[in-house]
């Protein structure tokens, strides 16, 4: 028997702060990672990086639900598209970080010694953005419970700011970082090189992609 | 005229079951916005019903019931012959019973109240045909049934917002809470009563006039709202999001309120779909003419509202048992709106004498809760099945009661 109560549909929500978790754990992984490759402990960096593919899996399994549970005719407090983009960029911190380990693993590359400190500063400006995205998407309940209305659109927007200062923080320093690996061109091999500056790019973009996520919802409140 | 007892039997027996099945069908329908909330328990709920139900069927349920038993069919069609109507309204219990019953098992969402009003077009036409039918009745009918949903979802949508501005997204939910729950259940108090009162306890002779029951309503609203009050007073405002909860706790209290008042006009409504039919047998066994007038006794009423409320009691819980487990949840800010909303609609409905689904308006409710961005997801594709049985239930259960009609008539005259 079809009745009222088959009209209310599973809460999208929670499974999108669900999936946050997923791909912060796998992002938890990024200081770890780097500090085996420093202390050039083979075997740690290989446990870590197969960590962050099975954390990867993990994170894609939970988006194909979140999808699954809001089909097209589910209707929304907010625009379902929007929803879906929400969920894929959030999915790109978990895709970056894979590629990152990726590429840590296609070769043995090093690092001057005086750099790793400043990489390992610049992981801590890259965190503090993804953490403030971390705290955005757990208030996504709260903004339903409240029907996007009221005081908890203003701590969403409030974390919105928050974020983007961070984003253009952590863009400041992995520039200088950038510019300092130049400095070392002679002393490196042209493809160590080339990977570091890759792997800069990446570290970025996950500041990027959180970031994104995080702008992307004020959008969705506009 | 002699109507045979036998016939007389079986109408009582088929209208038994009849609100029997309503009462298990329509369970869900009327108590799943409070179960979901967990405002009640389902026992709580069967309670609340078993009260509710039988107060709505036995003190306003005629208005409706009397629609049913000659609004849609004239019965001074059939003065030269009563036996042809009382084989009509049989066959419109058996038909719109047997349409319920194969829905049912089908997994299809059929209205109770359409059911019987297409079957009693489906005697009315076989019986005497397309003119024989009061199609303006039927008009306004079917009127009702666009209008109740959407006037479900304007009220809902509106009481929502006025609980989201007013309540909890003010700068202190719990200060505004303790003035704005009072007035939601005052307003509660008075509709109910008015609703009882006014107009509604014919067969008491209780012949109040408006301000009288007006008073009466006041009088007992005022001592409510006191006794909620009191019992409001003491909370303190502690951190925002505690707040927000222990209001929406209160809330809670207040859906005990509405899922009372959603039974209560179910009863009121749901009441007259299994036993208008048999309302008209009586008139005509008792008086033995089809155009005299009568009121429906009291125990016809009661035997109605006793088959819904066993009906929900046995079956009606397995289905929200199944059901409300696996849904999202339903803050009780938004159950409360959406149930204060049809209630008042369906009531209003009642009271003019229009049977409209209970089923339909919650659902325009829910949606309208859900246009004011209150709900996390609502499956659109199960309104879209609603509404098919909106289109199809008049017509199948008119073409199965007029099936039912040959027959009896066939074998009986």
């Amino acid at each position: 028997m079809t009745n009222i109560l088959s009209l209310f549909s599973k809460s999208p929500f929670e499974r999108l702060y669900e999936h946050r978790m997923k791909v912060n754990e796998c992002v938890d992984q990024l200081k770890p990672l780097f500090e085996a490759l420093f202390a050039e402990d083979s075997e740690k960096l290989e446990s870590i990086s197969k960590k962050i593919s099975q954390l990867e899996g993990e994170a894609d399994t939970i988006k194909a639900e979140a999808r699954v549970i809001i089909p097209k005719g589910v209707f929304l407090p907010v625009n379902r598209e929007d929803l879906m983009r929400y969920l894929k960029l959030q999915d790109n911190l978990a895709d970056t970080m894979e590629d990152i380990s990726l590429i840590i693993g296609l070769k043995k590359i090093k690092a001057p010694k005086e750099l790793a400190e400043e990489i390992m500063s610049f992981i801590d400006t890259v965190l503090v953005v993804c953490s403030i995205g971390n705290e955005t998407t757990k208030n996504l309940t709260a903004l339903a419970a409240s029907g996007f209305k009221g005081e908890e659109v203003d701590t969403v927007l409030a974390l919105v700011e928050k974020s983007e200062k961070a984003e253009r923080e952590s863009d400041k320093v992995g520039l200088a970082l950038a510019r300092k690996l130049f400095t070392y061109e002679d002393e490196m091999k042209p493809a160590d090189l080339f990977l570091w500056f890759r792997i800069f790019d990446l570290i970025g973009d996950l500041a990027d992609y959180s970031d994104n996520t995080d702008s992307w919802l004020r959008n969705m409140l506009s | 005229m002699e109507i045979p007892i036998a016939i007389i039997v079986i109408a009582i027996a088929v209208s038994f079951y009849a609100s029997f099945m309503g009462g298990a069908n329509d369970f869900a329908n009327a108590f799943g916005t409070s179960v979901g909330s967990k405002a009640i328990t389902i026992p709580q709920a069967v309670m609340i019903a078993i009260v509710a139900e039988l107060l709505g069927a036995v003190l306003v349920g005629a208005s409706v019931t009397n629609t049913v038993r000659k609004g849609i069919v004239d019965p001074m069609m059939f003065e030269a012959d009563p036996m042809i109507l009382v084989y009509g309204l049989l066959a419109a219990l058996v038909g719109s019973g047997l349409f319920l019953q194969i829905a049912t098992n089908f997994g299809l969402p059929v209205s109770t109240t359409h059911s019987i009003v297409g079957a009693m077009v489906g005697f009315g036409i076989v019986a005497s045909g397309f003119a024989g039918i009061k199609w303006g009745t039927i008009g306004t009918i079917a009127m009702s049934w666009v209008v109740s949903p959407i006037g479900g979802g304007i009220v809902a949508f509106a009481t929502f917002k006025l609980i989201q501005a007013k309540v909890l997204n003010s700068l202190n939910p719990i200060q505004s809470a303790k003035k704005m729950i009072p007035f939601f259940v005052g307003l509660t108090v008075i509709t109910i009563t008015l609703a009882t009162i006014y107009k509604g306890l014919k067969n008491l002779h209780l012949d109040l006039s408006f301000f009288d029951a007006l008073s009466l309503a006041l009088f007992g609203a005022f001592v409510i709202v006191f006794f909620v009050w009191f019992r409001m007073r003491k909370i303190k405002s502690t951190d925002r999001k505690a707040d927000v909860d222990r209001v929406e706790g209160s809330f809670k209290v207040l859906q005990v309120f509405t899922a009372g008042y959603v039974a209560f006009a179910h009863g009121s409504n749901d009441v007259a779909n299994s036993i208008g039919p048999l309302a008209g047998i009586w008139t005509l066994f008792i008086t033995g003419s089809a155009s005299m007038k009568s009121d429906v006794p009291y125990w016809i009423l009661l035997l109605g509202g006793t088959g819904i409320v066993l009906g929900l009691a046995i079956l009606g819980y397995k289905v929200i048992d199944t059901i409300g487990t696996k849904i999202t949840k339903i803050t009780p800010s938004r159950g409360f709106a959406a149930e204060f909303a049809a209630a008042t609609v369906v009531l209003g409905f009642s009271k003019a004498g229009m049977p409209v689904s209970t089923t339909h308006t919650l659902v325009g409710s829910v949606i309208g809760v859900g246009m004011a961005r209150g709900i996390d997801a609502l499956d659109m594709r199960v309104v879209n099945k609603i509404f098919m049985s909106w289109v199809f239930t008049i017509p199948i259960a008119a073409v199965v009661t007029a099936i039912t009609f040959v027959l009896l008539k066939s074998f009986l005259m």
